[in-house]
């Protein structure tokens, strides 16, 4: 249940100057229930066994939240000959506050009261879920504005804002984001005119700008006390114990982005052909994240604020629409964009290398380093599949290695493919075999690398939309080009263990030296593929480029003039959203976020519900 | 809306606002303490002081469930399924242990974050006033024990490690501590906690609703233990006033038993549920609670087999705690122990050996396996064995052999002398050592010593040999072969490491 209040006052001190006041409220309230009942089965359980019994439980949960907003502004505006002049200053105060009880019960012994209180006799059945309780974080801005603009053709703005947010430590609490950008509408100046004419409009745009993040959880700087838990002493007793929670950055601030932008508007032929196209450079400074740190301190990571380290977006947006047939009755539009980013860690100021775990398997998945971009795939590089003739000479490295050291002697030119400490069984034909990056003939940890990137070389989307007397046609597409995807659900569905359903690949895979497959896809086998072809490497990469035809929506409109029950317009229409998508990607949809937009772990899939289509018939009636 | 006295209102709030900017910024979670706040009252620092204890419960620390890093690591136990979990566990009884094991990170993080516990509770109760001096120091000591407890465990493990003994507030202390520090001085502070433990307030034992609790009788026993590992691990120049300080501090443990002879006491008494919380030979354990969701034991039923009921009224899905062939075969002819602690399960699916020293089948603990077995971290056959051991040491053979067979004796075996005369004994424990080594395998299996014990006895080309000369067959699909000197030591976790390749150097052969 949402709620919107809000007030506004405004007061005109001066002719040009005014007062405004605006107090806003937003209230949310929800209400949530869930029962797992008895008559479910609990694994290999069935329904009604003391473990579906054990297994059934009721949630009940509440959440309240309030957002309350006061600003205060000053404005002046002035006209003076060609010139205009407008000034802001202002003040803000935002309170965000959210108070959660989500509490459950256990112990039912059937399903007659599918509620908390059906729970059963003992204390223990009845439990409260982590996450409940308050949180509240506020934010104070002062800002200023200052527009200037001259005959239409020159435009000048700067801004400045200090914001002041609780989520950060009392150090530093605050910071300050100034702005400039500048407008030429070239196309309002004599010259432009008198060269090609009144019928095509430019503008060139340019801006530099600092903005600030803060999104992040509440009380991230303060070093609190867990929530109290037991420990058993003598017979029976249990004794509250409370500890501390992970160690804070008490001078956890601002991360900011220094943004310089350029941009081209065209209005060509008549405003039937639109162009507009944006360059942009950006930096961010005193990154946010969970940066990992010896769990000497008791955790093994803390939130804050890598120093000195910059990351780099460049790129550009180019978007094109264009009227290209336009008569009485027949119109046909078409529109484009593309959209290239590059991003880059410049420098991780004195940091060292983070890896992070981005799968379901808490492997390390994802690397971010200087140089590159971030939270690229890390892994093995597959080098190929062994093969019979290759177990003769893998005979003779194993003779020469020493099982003391770990290691083959100084000088030693490796037979076999190397050999892999990840490989727990000795290899056979039909296993993979990993790159050995730094040659010494067996690839450990050492050998892992950066075997792929998350992010997209370029991402584009079409639009088409026509019409023919009183039919209409509208369609959209979009795509991405050029990022990979980790797909985790290979693990399940792609292990040639014939655990469960495989992708039709696996036909594919290395059965015998009659039957080697295509040469990619491992051999199958339970108990004893523990070994290479199962180490998060690029065969676990795929290629997550898609073109998606998102949208097509056919309409038809009566014609005017028919009055039937006072209804002046009827449209009436098909639409099929999620057309058709053009991927290689095996999995349900290239589109994937196992992490749910973490920086450092992006592009991994596990078996993200498939997108739904959606065949639709609709009717718009206007009386 | 507009209300027209909202303007007189907004003017009101702009001036209240604005005079009070940083109250308003200054949020704090309403739903806990801060750390630097919460240390007031006595109370306060009894209940950090459980929270240490908690800490201790958990299967990534030396809890009943963290056997992957003892007893899965030894000859005693391990598995052989190389599949579930990405083959993570599998790495510890196979030798094959990456660095960037998930398993061991897991490990290495909760024992910092324990003793991250004990260092924040000694750092802040020095500021809270007691009524009592007394039970100042001896929360003190509790904590102590319980970090140098965790110490011990650590640098028996990875060897070198990092040591800290405060609370870090600040991620510069943190970056200033993560080095390794050497296993000597890692001792040294071991020792120098246990002395004071051994010298505190506390009682020479802890019974009724104390029981769970550190005393005297297991600090002596504790700092016997460190100074019989340093004797034979490190420091050979020390050695003998090493083993002297060991005989003095596990004398002194022995000494303070609430009991006359071992053989008063019937083995299976200590792992009986109903007699576990009083029973005199138990130093110190993890107090679980039987029934209860969130205190009890579940070891019975985790390591029942499928098809058997022995353990627990929870059915078995899979093979359970599997035990080594080997092991089996160690036990002597007719030794109630391995009836005790062993079964084989017949099962089509399981067909193998199965851990059934833990067992709770009564109705209470029920078909959801909540069982009510203490955790034993210390008990008196394990100081008396070791009173054996360093008298050996000392060349005092007869007063060794007097303690191996007071362990002996309590299990209904033959005297050391009268086995020695079986060639079947003989020949598979030729010397005392063996003898002691055998004895403390059958005696204390899957309470976690055996790992350390074969550290302890065998220098690291000895342990090597010890288990290429094993029998593959008996050991399981883990490999032996691929057993090396680095198995010597854990691998320091990967990202650790990468944090300060310098500083934080990697074990040799990972």
């Amino acid at each position: 249940m949402r709620g919107t209040y809000n007030g506004y006052a405004s007061l005109q001190i001066l002719p040009d100057l005014f007062f405004k006041t605006n107090l806003g409220l937003q209230t949310y309230n929800e209400k949530y229930e869930f029962y797992n009942p008895t008559s479910l089965s609990s694994g290999a359980n069935p329904p009604g066994s003391p473990q579906a019994l054990a297994a059934a439980r009721a949630t009940a949960q509440t959440i309240a939240q309030e957002d309350q907003l006061a600003e205060f502004t000053l404005n002046y505006n002035r006209d003076f000959a060609r010139h205009n002049l407008n000034v802001l200053g202002g003040y803000s105060a935002q309170k965000t506050y959210s108070d959660l009880i989500s509490v459950s019960a256990r112990g039912f012994q059937n399903d007659r009261i599918p509620e908390i209180t059906g729970k059963g006799a003992e204390a223990s059945d009845f439990f409260m879920n982590s996450g409940t309780g308050k949180s509240t974080h506020t934010l104070l801005s002062y800002f200023g504005r200052a527009a200037y603009r001259f005959d239409d053709k020159y435009f000048l703005t700067a801004t400045f804002r200090a914001d002041g947010s609780s989520r950060f430590g009392p150090l530093n609490r605050w910071g300050y984001f100034p702005s400039v950008s500048a407008g030429w509408t070239i196309s309002n100046e004599p010259f432009y005119q008198s060269t090609f004419g009144t019928n095509s409009s430019a503008k060139l745009r340019a801006s530099w700008g600092l903005s600030g993040n803060n999104n992040i959880g509440n009380y991230s700087h303060e070093q609190v006390m867990a929530s109290p838990g037991g420990v058993a002493f003598g017979s029976n007793t249990i004794a509250t114990a409370i500890w501390s929670e992970g160690i804070k950055d008490q001078n956890l601030g601002w991360e900011s982005t220094s943004q310089y932008n350029i941009g081209l508007d065209l209005g060509l032929f008549n405003n039937r052909l639109q162009v507009i196209s944006n360059f942009y450079i950006s930096r961010s400074y005193d990154l946010l994240f969970n940066q990992p740190i010896s769990a000497v301190s008791g955790v093994s990571s803390m939130l804050t604020n890598l120093p000195d380290s910059k990351v780099e977006n460049k790129g550009f947006d180019i978007q094109v629409d264009g009227s290209i047939v336009s008569t009485k009755d027949f119109t046909f539009s078409m529109g484009g964009n593309i959209s290239v980013n590059r991003n880059k860690v410049l420098d991780m100021g004195g940091a060292s290398t983070i890896f992070s775990r981005g799968a379901e398997r808490s492997y390390l998945t994802h690397v971010t380093q200087e140089g590159y971009p971030i939270g690229m795939f890390y892994g093995f590089k597959v080098k190929g599949m062994v093969r019979e003739s290759d177990l003769e000479k893998i005979a003779i490295d194993n003779a020469n290695f020493d099982e003391a050291t770990q290691s083959f002697p100084e000088g030693y030119v490796l037979q076999g493919p190397p050999r892999s400490m990840a490989s727990s069984n000795p290899l056979k034909p039909g296993d993979l075999y990993f790159e050995d990056v730094n040659g010494d003939g067996v690839v450990n940890d050492e050998d892992k690398r950066v075997i792929g990137s998350p992010h997209p070389k370029f991402t584009y989307g079409l639009s088409v939309r026509m019409s023919y007397k009183n039919f209409d046609l509208n369609s959209a597409f979009n795509g991405v080009y050029g990022n990979q995807v980790l797909d985790g659900q290979d693990y399940y569905i792609f292990n040639m263990e014939g655990s469960g359903n495989q992708y039709a690949e696996v036909a594919n895979r290395y059965q015998s030296e009659a039957q080697p497959g295509d040469g990619t896809i491992y051999r199958a086998a339970r108990g004893g593929t523990q070994s290479n072809s199962t180490r998060l490497s690029t065969f676990y990469l795929q290629d997550g480029s898609f073109f998606r035809w998102t949208n097509l929506q056919i309409g038809y409109t009566l014609p005017k003039g028919i009055d039937y029950l006072g209804i002046s317009n009827l449209r009436i229409y098909a639409n099929i959203d999620n057309v058709l998508t053009l991927s290689d990607y095996k999995g349900y949809n290239p589109e994937v976020d196992y992490n749910n937009g973490s920086n450092l772990t992006p592009g991994v899939d596990y078996g993200k519900y498939p997108l739904v289509r959606a065949f639709s018939l609709g009717a718009r009636v206007t009386f | 809306m507009k209300f027209p006295y909202i303007k007189a209102a907004g003017l009101a709030v702009l001036l209240t606002l604005s005079a009070c900017d940083d109250d308003f910024l200054e949020q704090y979670d309403p739903n806990a303490v801060s750390t630097a706040q919460y240390f007031k009252t006595e109370g306060d620092v009894l209940m950090a002081v459980n929270g240490v204890y908690q800490s201790l419960r958990s299967s990534n620390t030396i809890g009943e469930g963290s056997y992957l890093f003892t007893d899965e690591r030894s000859d005693d136990a391990g598995r052989n399924d190389n599949q579930s979990n990405a083959g993570e566990p599998f790495q510890f009884n196979d030798f094959s242990l990456l660095p960037s094991n998930t398993y061991l990170k897991n490990h290495w993080v909760a024992m910092y974050g324990a003793i991250s516990r004990c260092n924040t509770v000694l750092t802040n109760m020095e500021q809270v006033t007691f009524s009592n001096e007394a039970t100042k120091a001896q929360y003190q000591a509790e904590v102590k024990f319980v970090r140098a407890l965790l110490y011990f465990h650590l640098v028996r493990k990875w060897g070198d490690i990092p040591l800290v003994t405060r609370q870090l507030r600040t991620s510069d202390e943190v970056a200033a501590n993560t080095f390794r520090e050497k296993q000597e001085v890692v001792y040294g502070q071991i020792v120098a906690d246990l002395k004071e433990v051994v010298a505190s307030p506390l009682p020479d034992r802890q019974t009724g609703a104390g029981t769970g609790r550190v005393s005297k009788t297991a600090a002596n026993a504790l700092l016997g233990q460190v100074y019989l590992t340093m004797a034979t691990t490190i420091d050979p120049a020390s050695r003998s006033s090493n083993l002297q300080e060991a005989k003095a501090y596990l004398t002194a443990a022995y000494g303070m038993r609430p009991f006359g002879q071992l053989k008063e006491l019937p083995y299976a008494d200590v792992f009986d549920v109903a007699k576990e919380a009083n029973n005199p030979e138990i130093i110190f354990q993890i107090v679980n609670r039987q029934g209860d969701v969130n205190y009890s034991s579940s070891i019975a039923a985790t390591f029942q087999a499928k098809g058997e009921t022995i353990n627990s009224l929870k059915p078995g899905t899979g093979v359970g705690g599997r035990a080594s062939l080997d092991l089996v075969k160690e036990y002597e002819e007719g030794d109630p122990r391995k009836e005790f602690s062993v079964k084989f399960a017949e099962d089509p699916a399981v067909k193998d050996w199965f851990i059934t020293k833990f067992r709770d089948t009564s109705p209470a603990a029920g078909t959801n396996g909540y069982g009510g077995n203490d955790w034993v971290l210390m008990r008196f056959a394990d100081v008396i064995l070791m009173l054996a051991e360093v008298h050996m040491h000392l060349g005092e053979e007869a007063k060794a052999i007097e303690y191996l067979d007071m362990v002996r004796e309590r299990a209904k075996m033959p005297t050391y002398a009268e086995a020695q005369k079986d060639p079947a004994y003989s020949s598979k424990f030729p010397t005392l050592k063996l003898a002691i080594l055998h004895e403390r395998r059958v005696e204390l299996a899957f309470e976690r010593h055996r790992w350390y014990d074969l550290l302890r006895f065998f220098s690291t080309d000895e342990l090597v040999s010890f288990f290429h000369a094993k029998n593959q067959a008996d050991y399981g699909t883990a490999q032996l072969a691929n057993f090396s000197r680095k198995d010597r030591y854990f691998p320091i976790p990967f990202d650790e490491h990468k944090l300060n390749p310098e500083k934080m150097y990697q074990n040799d052969g990972y």
